[in-house]
């Protein structure tokens, strides 16, 4: 069982696009950093990582008892850690940050995970992992074809309640029909929103199948676009919310979840 | 009597002018941002080559993605039923078609007489179609014409691709790059992962002897060999597996002229 005697744990959360560290000594937060995968390699940004997240929470690296490795990317962290299963570093996370949340989404870079969770457990799994479309890769290539950041494309489907329709749901043949609407005068943020509408559709689609239960929250890299958590809520008829440390929710949950083991 | 029949895919366009013997002339264009500007100038190129004009053709059938756009023919078919239809006229013992364009996938069950029993479909997915060849022909940098020779040529044996998602994929391809692995291993890996895509599909109404295999993809010796190699069936292939559907629509446009008495 967890303790608050004072056991320090890193969790490291390995993504298709960033590494995120939490440091936890029992359910106390001491750190964390979120960094950009480039050329290195993934240990090597893990490495750094941790160490920053140690910098910053004033401890040693040899202080820490158990690193747990979680995310798509956790068997190219060759650090000696434990594997924790995603769902259960989600539920375990989530119960951390937002204990009243029933379903939960994570939406990742590549894949997106929905779980139904209670007081830390997973009850529910469903993940989307076999293509991009109903991950963020898909809104990074919205954004791309349309020449703008993540940000602007945002503020950009904010500014209108108006939508054209994005009928691809590959993320490749969505590219090439939003280049058709742009060609075609369509207005941008009506095809901003249209974008959102069909990704949101597709996160709806896998909450629906663990299904849903308020308090609904969303975490993971897009958990923070306005645009796309206002699309959602249109969906699921209710206010969908989102951790604060969204990112780290994950990271959390494996430190968490290795300190049973750490005992 | 001359006859056409105009394909507009998604990435290229074809036009077929049959007399009532056989093919007269044909022409290939890519399709780029107007159907209706690229159905026009493929008819024109065909029809120069045996000086004829639009005047001297009994009938157009259009066919292919952009088939409604044609104002200029009689009548539209469907890809699927002018691809069966093409296949049976080029090889009568063909029951099982193959045709992979810019922008889907299809396998068709056909009958003697080139009509469709059964078909199945990929036109949602990038995976498994022309479109995923292009991409990977432009982050390894290999024109398209050479990926099938290369991908018969591993180095070291084939490297893992993701086989779902051509997203994926490109993210697999491109690590792998950076990895330093052989390009002619990353591209036996991909087009492996393209043929499993492809195999799914034709299994879906099960292969029959013969096969012929069409459209663009149908000129990438590295996909034609592992699909034969799959089945355990040898591809019968057309001199220019491209224009396919436009003799079929060819074919369809002979049988209106026929219907009307012309």
């Amino acid at each position: 069982m967890i303790t608050d005697d004072g056991l320090l744990t890193a969790g490291i959360d390995a993504g298709a696009s960033r590494i995120k560290v939490a440091l936890l000594r029992g359910r106390t937060l001491l750190g964390n950093v979120v960094l950009e995968e480039g050329t290195e390699s993934i240990t090597e940004i893990s490495k750094r990582a941790l160490a920053d997240t140690c910098r910053i929470a004033g401890i040693s690296l040899d202080d820490i008892r158990k690193i747990a490795l979680t995310g798509m990317a956790y068997k190219y962290v060759h650090l000696e850690g434990e594997h924790i299963n995603e769902s259960a570093c989600l539920a375990r996370g989530i119960d951390f940050f937002m204990p009243e949340a029933r379903t939960v989404i994570d939406v990742g870079a590549q894949k997106s995970l929905a779980i139904k969770c209670n007081a830390g457990v997973p009850l529910k799994i469903r993940y989307s992992e076999k293509c991009a479309s109903g991950s963020g890769r898909f809104l990074d290539v919205v954004a791309a074809t349309m020449a703008l950041d993540k940000a602007e494309l945002s503020r950009l489907g904010l500014s209108t309640e108006d939508f054209v329709e994005v009928q691809s749901t590959c993320t490749i043949f969505a590219e090439s029909e939003i280049i058709t609407l742009i060609h075609s005068d369509e207005k941008p943020a009506e095809i901003a929103r249209g974008a959102y509408r069909a990704l949101a559709q597709r996160l709806y689609g896998l909450l629906l199948q663990v299904g849903l239960e308020a308090v609904v929250c969303v975490v993971g890299g897009v958990s923070a676009d306005a645009c796309l958590l206002d699309e959602m809520a249109k969906l699921a008829g209710c206010e969908i919310k989102t951790a604060v440390q969204s990112d780290i929710v994950m990271a959390c949950g494996a430190a968490l979840a290795v300190q049973q083991g750490a005992i | 009597m001359l006859l056409a029949g105009i394909d507009i895919g998604s990435s290229s366009t074809k036009a077929v002018i049959m007399d009532d013997r056989g093919i007269v002339a044909s022409s290939l264009i890519p399709t780029g941002a107007s159907s209706t500007a690229a159905a026009s100038t493929v008819m024109e190129l065909a029809l120069a080559k045996i000086g004829a004009a639009i005047g001297d053709i009994t009938c157009i059938v259009s066919t292919g993605y952009g088939r409604v756009n044609v104002p200029f023919a009689q009548k539209n078919v469907t890809e699927i039923s002018c691809h069966a239809r093409g296949v049976n006229w080029y090889f009568p013992g063909v029951r099982t078609v193959l045709d992979m364009g810019g922008q889907d996938c299809k396998a068709i069950k056909c009958d003697e007489g080139g009509r469709v029993m059964k078909f199945a479909l990929n036109d949602k997915c990038a995976a498994g179609t022309g479109r995923y060849l292009e991409r990977l022909s432009k982050y390894t940098g290999v024109p398209l014409g050479e990926i099938g020779p290369r991908s018969l040529q591993p180095v070291n044996g084939p490297v893992a691709v993701d086989s779902f998602c051509a997203v994926f994929a490109e993210n697999d391809v491109m690590l792998r790059i950076r990895e330093g692995y052989q390009i002619n291993d990353i591209l036996a890996g991909a087009v492996d992962a393209i043929v499993e895509r492809i195999v799914t599909i034709i299994q879906r109404i099960g292969a029959e002897a013969e096969l012929s295999i069409s459209g663009g993809i149908a000129k990438n010796t590295g996909v034609v060999s592992r699909v034969e190699k799959r089945l355990g069936m040898k591809a019968l292939i057309a001199d220019e597996p491209q224009i396919i559907g436009a003799i079929g629509a060819a074919l369809f446009a002979r049988d209106l002229a026929v219907k009307s008495g012309k």
